[in-house]
């Protein structure tokens, strides 16, 4: 115990200045984590405070800023609603410094899963090539989304606020279905399970309608309003979907979206925001602009090591 | 084949004696039949075939639904067909600037009046000024439009008609075919976004003019530095204009957030330049210099220069440093087409939009098999785009600079922002404090966006931003 703590204390340490894990460390902690996860409930019940953080991307120095603005954990009991890799430059380490927090932590940070912690995703949009990058072969790819099909998908806190990464599914419309769901497995491209991590409110239109994003369904008003009073729930805290304002909120207050990759893929110029909840349940969105990023850690140049197998 | 052999030329490439690489060889073999690299697409008659989708007005559908049907495709002659026509392009605009003296012919010339009258349409159909989506909604308005006149244009540019020529009878369906491609090259319309499967869709339809006859091969070269840079700069406008969000990015891990080929094409342009290397990416003069408006790639790093911010071309676009360090142009050329082989044309979500019907056709291969992993994944999920919600009052800083230009009616040419800067910790310790300031005032509440609300003024929309 004591050789584990010292271990996962340096890890951090290491972390925290951007720097990759060794690949047996990786495979430690992750074998570790499904250890953890494996106990963990598909609806997590959390108490407040709670800071709950939207899309991060592998934006690994906005990380950092959500820890300053936030408070650094354990300090801040933190919620986080997925996608932790993809498109953004640092999904490794952002993802292996929130996996040791967790392990180091585990009663105050909660990882969801998003519908980029999925192998089929991420061998296209980002991880997979980024750990191809930095490790020389797939492994570390694959201890992650190994990781990935034992996160819990759902939290609640102070059993009424719901918090999940997309939304709510036509398959599932009480939390009780939601808690029974098989969640140990690769997101499938369609059911329950993959509901909840793509879909997206639509205040244009009532009911559910399959999503233009090819799997979940767009949801009005009508039926998250039905949800919630059938789950004696208060509101929904959700991610998702990129806000210009880093957060948003839908139908009477009672639905909110977060966002937390501020100028997401340098291109958007977005604000991005956490939502701090504290015992009363009031919600406050704490807003910030993107990190200056660290003059170190500059990507390796010049070397063949780094050029893509395309290119070799 | 009733083409006189004699007429088909050799590659544009002009084989040097003294070269001890050749360029010509080395990407013939990433071809499916190194053999077949110089074959012409199989031609068709316009006049004479027969349509597919009669029932559907001859739209050209969507084919490819499963890793199983990618598979099939992969073994098809059309795929050999698209991936031989992609390559002969690069091929014949080796070592070739933008600025060549050209002979525009007159099919050329017919397909450059049809684009710059889609382009007029964008000057026609301005972006509203309120806006529910990331993407701007008068997009729908345009697609629309496009969507309507496309046969129209078509039917007249194929049969050698003024462009408005009135049409008194119904345009043959085969049209509607050749349409569907040049339709679907600028965007997806519910979505609101583009990506690289779009940019595919126009050399689809490029190719159908190919295979119909109205373009010969010693064309091709203009068809890439003429009409597909035309077709990128007019990219380039429309996601300026509506905002269009990128579909499918790969974010740092990609080459860039909505194109591929110009990365591929610039590429061969530059094989053997005298001064520009692929490491003179990195260098800002040459960036900045008249050379970007010689060859696309270099023209592409300075426009991702222009829209990103937060960091240099190291921190936003570390793939192209990374490729800027291969030693020279032609190994890019080569690793740029091996990679679209493989992360445009072998990726579901980009290949699931190809269309398919007569002219370019689906050849199905029943030696392939589904594996027992394909049919439990057999539902892909689409192309996934940022897909952004909320009500949108701010303009990010280089777009608002560029309204304010607009707004404040200046005349003088917007300062350069010098990409290699890095936000100053003061500044956003500034942002930082603005920021908690606002919502301390708020702070037991939560923002309730007033749609109605008409945005602020530039100056205010300028401060929300830090700036480079």
């Amino acid at each position: 115990m004591n050789t584990s703590t010292f271990n996962l204390d340096h890890c951090i340490e290491k972390l925290q200045k951007c720097e990759i894990l060794p690949e047996s460390t990786i495979k430690e902690i992750t074998d570790k984590m499904k250890e953890l996860l494996i106990s963990e409930s598909n609806v997590q019940e959390i108490r407040s405070p709670v800071t709950v953080v939207g899309d991060v991307h592998g934006q690994f120095y906005d990380v950092l800023e959500i820890f300053k603005i936030g408070g650094q954990c354990p300090d801040t009991n933190y919620l986080f609603l997925g996608d932790y890799v993809d498109r953004g430059y640092h999904s490794v380490e952002t993802i292996s410094l929130l996996t040791c927090l967790k392990l180091r932590y585990p009663s105050r940070i909660t990882l969801l899963r998003g519908n980029h912690e999925s192998r089929q995703i991420t061998q296209v949009y980002g991880f997979y090539g980024e750990c191809m990058r930095k490790y020389g072969n797939p492994t570390v790819w694959k201890y992650f989304t190994e990781m990935f099909d034992y996160l819990s998908v759902a939290a609640i806190i102070d059993e009424a606020i719901y918090c999940v990464h997309g939304g709510l599914s036509p398959s599932a419309l009480s939390i009780d279905q939601i808690k029974v769901l098989d969640r140990f497995q690769e997101v499938p491209n369609e059911g329950a399970l993959s509901d909840i991590l793509w879909s997206d409110p639509d205040p244009d239109r009532e009911g559910f309608v399959e999503s233009q994003r090819g799997a979940g369904y767009s949801y009005g008003k009508d039926v998250t309003l039905r949800f919630l009073q059938n789950n004696k729930m208060q509101h929904i805290i959700r991610a998702h979907q990129l806000c210009m304002d880093g957060y948003q909120t839908l139908f009477d207050n009672k639905l909110s979206t977060v966002w937390s990759a501020p100028n997401y893929c340098n291109r958007c110029g977005n604000m991005a925001s956490i939502v701090e909840v504290n015992e009363k349940l009031e919600r406050y969105f704490n807003t910030y602009a993107a990190a200056p990023q660290s003059l170190s850690n500059k990507p390796t140049l010049d070397t063949n090591k780094e050029l893509p197998d395309y290119f070799l | 084949m009733s083409e006189n052999n004699n007429k088909i030329p050799s590659f544009g490439l002009k084989s040097n004696v003294n070269s001890t690489y050749n360029h010509l060889e080395t990407v013939a073999k990433l071809s499916i039949d190194e053999k077949l690299v110089n074959e012409p697409p199989k031609f068709v008659d316009i006049k004479t075939i027969t349509p597919l989708n009669v029932e559907n007005n001859g739209i050209a559908q969507k084919r490819i639904i499963s890793k199983r049907d990618l598979r099939s495709f992969h073994t098809s002659s059309t795929y050999s067909e698209l991936l031989n026509f992609i390559i002969q392009l690069s091929l014949d605009i080796q070592g070739k600037s933008l600025k060549s003296n050209f002979t525009i012919t007159k099919n050329i010339n017919s397909i450059i009046v049809l684009l710059n009258q889609l382009d007029q349409y964008i000057t026609d159909i301005p972006p509203k000024q309120i806006r529910t989506r990331f993407g701007n909604e008068s997009f729908v308005e345009w697609f629309n439009k496009v969507e309507k006149e496309t046969p129209k244009l078509l039917f007249n540019l194929i049969n050698d008609n003024p462009l408005n020529t009135p049409i008194t009878n119904e345009v043959p369906i085969i049209y509607n075919e050749i349409s569907t491609y040049l339709q679907n090259s600028w965007g997806d319309k519910q979505r609101i976004d583009y990506g690289s499967g779009h940019e595919l869709n126009f050399i689809c339809f490029l190719l159908c003019l190919v295979k119909i006859k109205f373009i010969k091969r010693e064309e091709y070269e203009l068809l890439v530095l003429i009409i597909f840079n035309k077709y990128l700069n007019m990219m380039r406008r429309l996601q300026e204009s509506y905002w269009l969000e990128p579909a499918g990015s790969h974010g740092v891990w990609g080459l860039d957030d909505y194109h591929f080929l110009p990365f591929l094409f610039g590429s061969s342009q530059l094989i053997e330049h005298k001064y520009i290397r692929p490491k003179s990416i990195r260098n800002d003069e040459i960036v900045n210099s008249s050379f970007s408006d010689e060859y696309m790639y270099l023209g592409c790093i300075r426009f991702i220069g222009k829209v990103k911010s937060g960091g240099s071309l190291l921190e936003h676009s570390p793939m192209l440093v990374d490729i800027s360090g291969v030693k020279n142009w032609s190994k890019v050329n080569e690793g740029m087409i091996k990679m679209f082989k493989s992360e445009v044309l072998g990726k579901l979500p980009i290949m699931q939009h190809m269309f398919f019907a007569s002219i370019i056709q689906y050849i199905d291969n029943p030696d392939i098999i589904e594996t027992d992993e394909e049919i439990n994944q057999r539902k892909p999920i689409v192309t996934h785009s940022f897909s952004s919600c909320g009500c949108i009052n701010r303009v990010p800083s280089m777009f608002a600079v560029a309204n304010t230009d607009k707004i404040l009616a200046s005349t003088s040419t917007t300062t350069n922002n010098n990409n290699n800067n890095i936000t100053s910790g003061d500044h956003c310790n500034d942002n930082e404090q603005q920021c908690s300031e606002t919502h301390n005032h708020d702070h037991n509440h939560n923002h309730n966006h007033n749609h109605n609300h008409p945005p602020p003024p530039p100056q205010q929309q300028r401060s929300y931003f830090p700036l480079d």
